[in-house]
């Protein structure tokens, strides 16, 4: 007896919601992301045991080993400082300004700084390291 | 002679190529992988407010002093945990407005190190830190 032969069904990997998962994911990593503005600065940040959770400010004023300014990771003058904070605080209803220096900078070199920053009234957030981590 | 029978044309229902999305989604994936930091901030949050102190408020205030890496409380030279103990003494926690207020003086050769790790002890502690200006100090 002939037995009949049964179709075959190809197995095939269903590619169709790949695009849709992509997406999602996309629309994920553009809502929680926030893009690194200073990845070519080298700064060795400062270690502390009392530390806290910081929330993310969007002004960064940097301080590099050689004691030069970045703000939003440009290079800035001491001079400029002022004006150029003023304008990107201006529009913004978060005035916190997040400052990094680096951990071996000398006082004479970031006090300057820390007089113009007191002038704009904004809160700073002083980044550091967990020494605990 | 057959004549030739003009064959219509088959015409297929226009479709927008679909199969690339993927790749161009998976692309932008891996662009925002890199592109992103899921680091975590850190450190400590203050204002750092302009106002002066007349002599007789810093008389009162507690000052906090670091000369290059020795750390000075009261006139006494303390280590970091030791001014960690002396500041909870002053309970400054419980304390309200300018009461809280701590006096930090720092020399020029000071690193960043010392300073923000006294500073973020002081805030710890529950202290509003006032930064004295150096050349104020000098009378320059």
């Amino acid at each position: 007896m002939r037995l009949a032969q049964r179709s075959r069904i190809l197995p095939r990997v269903p590619l169709a919601p790949m695009g849709d998962i992509a997406f999602l994911l996309i629309i994920f990593f553009m809502v929680t992301s926030v893009f690194i503005r200073e990845a070519h600065l080298e700064v060795t940040l400062p270690e502390a045991a009392e530390i806290e959770r910081l929330r993310d400010a969007h002004v960064s004023v940097t301080m590099d080993r050689d004691g030069k300014l970045w703000l939003q990771g440009e290079p800035c003058g001491v001079q400029e400082l002022l004006l150029r904070l003023d304008t990107e605080l201006g529009t913004r209803v978060d005035k916190t300004v997040m400052l990094k220096i680096d951990k071996d900078v000398h006082q004479a070199s970031f006090a300057p700084l820390l007089r113009i920053l007191s002038e704009t009234g904004a809160r700073i957030a002083w980044l550091g390291q967990d020494r605990r981590y | 002679m057959a004549k030739k029978k003009k064959g219509r044309k088959k015409r297929g229902i226009p479709e927008i190529p679909v199969n690339s999305f993927a790749d161009i989604a998976f692309l932008l994936i891996i662009f925002f992988l890199v592109a992103t930091t899921m680091d975590r901030m850190t450190g400590n949050v203050s204002e750092l407010p302009k106002g002066e102190t007349n002599e007789k408020q810093q008389d009162k205030t507690p000052t906090v002093q670091l000369h290059h890496d020795k750390i000075t409380f009261q006139d006494a030279e303390l280590t970091v945990s030791e001014l960690r103990d002396k500041l909870a003494e002053l309970k400054l926690d419980e304390r309200e407005g300018d009461a809280k207020v701590v006096a930090f003086e720092a020399t020029g050769d000071v690193k960043y190190q010392d300073y923000f790790d006294t500073m973020c002890t002081i805030s710890a502690a529950g202290g509003v830190i006032a930064i004295v200006k150096e050349d104020k100090k000098s009378g320059k």
